[in-house]
């Protein structure tokens, strides 16, 4: 949720709540014999308080399992969701008396810590992240469907590469078993392993140089694994810099005829870079959410253990 | 680069049957969950099944942790904490008294309350008004509780530290009460602070109608003569602590002694207090009593004295001449004195000599004379000679008075010498052993003078009205002990005594809220709760006995 005016209103009544609870658990330390307490009734009122705003923050996740519950818009929710867990903090924090306590109580405080310190970060990169996603990734897909549009991209581009290379296209796997074959007499002649450049050597044995094997080549050996899905930012490709010249490369080494076809599929390695960045950013924008919430359980479970054993004892 | 691509293309290569799948980061999230949801749920089972120490605020006093595992061997009252959340009201606690003094005997409502008279002068002076302000008391000190006061699971290492707001809440609203029941608004406690360095001045050094008229059997008077505005000893003796810390004492056959503080002024075995002073332990080496006619006399009554003189000057002329002596069979020191038994009485005794009979009589009377109303002692400047007959008599140390009663017709009157000066407060002298004594007692509440001379003895002439040392001191008048500014030197916040201390200042270091009995009664609860009961009730009474907290 991007943090605009209309949260306005929220954050001052968050921070005068906030302010107002720091008097009261000044007034109430200072005069309290033995010091500031949870157990006392003051303590424990600001106990309440802390869970209730817990509670509320925790409802958000049930009312979009229960549509029905159309208690307030969605927008509200959230902005109360932000603001009331806020301000659980400083009455959690005067609840306790500003210090860790015993071994539950330190768990229950830790826990809080991580849940509230794992929403501020997600608040946080929910402000910047969507603003670079729309300015650096113009060709961002739907991110469930990331491995689908990685694939059918390959594909579009495997179909556009065979229709101008025709025989030629899988001429690189015969032709890399050959080389294979060579790979000894390449070494001593020019010193270069072929089958780390991935690109079949021109050698003295080839009787003739064709374009579009290049391009099938260059295709096979390299924009392939970078369009499938499992690329990953290790690959040579991911580099714009690299990619821009092995295509300015290839594209002097190919005739013009097949110039379009490699402006496409120059294309289509941006704009898997593209998918490439985005799968990180969202990563990042949702990859909070892996802490956040299983970390909100454990909360509940030790508050409710909290609450049960400090009514009774 | 541009992006060349058109919406359709682009459309094209989204798959319509997505949404049947599930979504792979939710699917990871959901499991996350259900494994923090287990784990935890798993984790805390140890802590429900077996130890509940886990669920404590704070670690228990040194004294509770033999058993700080089992929470239910104080905790009693469950729910404690939602009464005082809905009522408001933090005298609900979670352990009652009756747990408490399973244990502990000391409780806010049977003979040790609080506002009790210590002493039995305080029972006397208080009287009628101590029925009246029990009553209203009660209304304050009843919804005390023990761990009202007493808080566990503070992190506290000992419980009797009871934070110094307990105190000072209370006592500001008894001040005002206490105000309201005396016709002048006066009484003889001032309880209007709340911090050691507002301490109100000792009660010795307070010169407050209230006091006075209370304190009937106080340690000090205030002489309504105008001459001097300080106390004046009330001890009934006769003393010169400027004599007996010469360092050039006489000790007699022309030998000299020095003596120090500790030489009299003997500590318990507590450390806290000291011994009474004892004639015959700390005086008789010096201070013989007797006259060479009579012999020695034992520091006694003076009926006994009177009977030993007697017995002893009949023997002693006896041998001094040829009169004959007649038996007394009826005399002796344990006897009143009689007239020498005449012939009529008892025909079967010799009859004694009249002139024999005057003799000791004027022997007699010479004798009683010196020992009861022998005056004239020079305390000003020491004497160099003991031979004075005024230094065997009992007017040497005491004051006596002609009240014509029993045989003697002299009596000597009692000395009040208090064997605690402050009786509503407790102190450790074994504690402060790090400073001299010198420095605390003082003459007449005066502030410790330092000198240049690591001994001060002996004070110069001209200084001896002015000088606060102890060694100025001439007459028991003095009074010798502090005042609180001396104890505000060192006990208090920095702030409070310029920085020259910081030693702890709370009001239980010195004041004791539970009148502790000097014995305790076996306590059978720690019966109960050590080795269920194997250790015997006798054996254990033996090892926890208590002699008391001083």
């Amino acid at each position: 949720m991007i943090v605009d005016r209309s949260h306005v209103p929220w954050a001052l009544t968050t921070t005068c709540l906030t302010l107002v609870a720091f008097i009261l658990y000044w007034i109430y330390a200072r005069t309290e014999p033995n010091g500031a307490s949870g157990g006392s009734w003051q303590g424990m009122l600001f106990g309440v308080a802390g869970t209730g705003c817990m509670v509320y923050a925790g409802l958000l996740a049930w009312r979009k399992k229960i549509p029905k519950w159309q208690v307030g818009s969605a927008q509200t929710w959230l902005r109360g969701h932000i603001w009331i867990s806020l301000l659980s903090v400083p009455l959690i924090l005067c609840h306790g008396g500003f210090r860790l306590g015993g071994a539950l109580e330190s768990c229950l405080m830790l826990t809080f810590a991580a849940v509230i310190l794992s929403g501020i970060y997600g608040l946080a990169v929910q402000q910047i992240l969507p603003r670079v996603m729309a300015s650096n990734i113009p060709a961002q897909a739907i991110a469930p469907q990331l491995e689908v549009a990685c694939e059918r991209l390959r594909r579009s581009t495997e179909l556009a590469v065979q229709k101008v290379c025709e025989s030629a296209f899988l001429e690189p796997f015969s032709s890399l078993s050959r080389s294979q074959g060579a790979s000894e007499l390449a070494v001593t002649t020019s010193g270069i392993n072929p089958s780390k450049q991935g690109m079949p050597v021109k050698t003295s044995q080839h009787e003739s140089f064709s374009p579009k094997l290049e391009l099938s080549t260059f295709y096979w050996d390299q924009l392939n694994s970078f369009l499938s899905s499992d690329a990953n930012r290790s690959h040579d490709l991911a580099n714009p810099t690299l990619a821009t010249a092995r295509f300015a490369r290839l594209r002097d080494s190919v005739t013009e005829d097949l110039r379009p076809v490699i402006d496409e599929m120059e294309s289509a390695c941006d704009e898997r870079r593209q998918l490439l960045f985005q799968s990180r950013i969202h990563g990042w924008l949702h990859g909070w959410l892996h802490l956040h919430v299983p970390l909100c359980l454990t909360l509940l479970v030790l508050g409710l253990l909290h609450i049960m054993t400090a009514i009774y004892y | 680069m541009a992006d060349r691509r058109r919406l359709k293309t682009i459309a094209s290569r989204y798959d319509l049957d997505v949404l049947r799948h599930r979504d792979p980061l939710r699917l990871m999230r959901f499991r996350l969950s259900a494994l923090f949801l287990i784990g935890t749920v798993l984790a805390c089972v140890p802590w429900l099944l077996g130890d509940h120490r886990a669920f404590e605020s704070r670690c228990v006093s040194n004294a509770h942790k033999s058993f700080e595992q089992n929470c239910s061997q104080c905790h009693d009252q469950s729910g404690a904490p939602l009464r005082r959340m809905i009522t408001f009201n933090n005298s609900w606690t979670s352990t009652s008294d009756k747990k408490c003094q399973s244990c502990h005997r000391e409780s806010n409502k049977n003979d040790n309350d609080h506002f009790l008279p210590k002493t039995k002068d305080e029972e006397f002076a208080w009287g009628n008004r101590h029925a009246i302000l029990e009553a209203q008391l009660e209304t304050l000190i009843s919804p005390l509780k023990c761990a009202g006061c007493h808080e566990e699971h503070r992190g506290h290492s000992e419980l009797t530290q009871v934070s110094d707001a307990q105190c000072s809440n209370c006592h500001l609203q008894v001040d005002h009460l206490l105000k309201s029941k005396e016709p002048n608004g006066q009484h003889r406690f001032e309880l209007k602070f709340s911090d050691f360095s507002q301490h109100t001045q000792l009660g010795i050094w307070r010169k407050s109608e209230a006091l006075n008229r209370d304190r009937a059997d106080s340690p000090v008077n205030w002489p309504n003569d105008g001459k001097i505005d300080h106390p004046v000893d009330a001890s009934k003796i006769l003393f010169n602590h400027r004599r007996h810390l010469d360092p050039n004492l006489p000790a007699g056959n022309g030998k000299t002694t020095s003596l120090d503080c500790v030489d009299c002024h003997q500590a318990e075995p507590n450390g806290a207090y000291f011994r009474p002073i004892n004639y015959q332990q700390h005086c008789y080496q010096c201070h013989k009593l007797g006259f060479p006619s009579t012999g020695e006399l034992p520091h006694a009554d003076p009926e006994i004295v009177q009977g030993i003189v007697l017995d002893n000057l009949v023997k002693n002329l006896k041998n001094k001449g040829d009169r004959p002596v007649q038996s007394d069979e009826i005399g002796g020191p344990t006897k009143p004195p009689i007239d020498p038994p005449s012939r009529d009485l008892d025909p079967k005794l010799q009859p004694i000599d009249a002139a024999f009979q005057d003799d000791i009589r004027a022997e007699f009377q010479k004798v009683k004379s010196q020992l009861f109303e022998a005056t004239g002692f020079d305390n000003v400047e020491p004497r160099n000679h003991v031979k004075s007959p005024f230094e065997k008599s009992c007017t040497k140390c005491h004051f006596t008075r002609q009240d014509n009663k029993g045989s003697v017709g002299w009596s000597v009157i009692p000395t009040k010498i208090p064997s605690q000066w402050m009786a509503h407060s407790q102190f450790r002298h074994d504690r402060h052993f790090s400073v001299d004594c010198r420095k605390c007692h003082t003459r007449n509440g005066g502030l410790h003078e330092p000198s240049e001379r690591e001994d001060y003895y002996p004070v110069l002439k001209e200084q001896q009205k002015s000088s606060t040392s102890i060694y100025a001191s001439i007459s028991a008048q003095d009074v010798l002990m502090p005042r609180i500014e001396l104890c505000q030197q060192c006990h208090g916040h920095g702030s409070s005594n310029g920085g020259r201390g910081s030693v702890s200042d709370k009001c239980v270091d010195c004041h004791d809220y539970h009148h502790t009995h000097a014995k305790a009664d076996f306590r059978p609860g720690i019966n109960e709760m050590l080795n269920n009961g194997q250790i015997g009730a006798a054996e254990l009474k033996k090892t926890l006995s208590i002699k008391g907290s001083r």
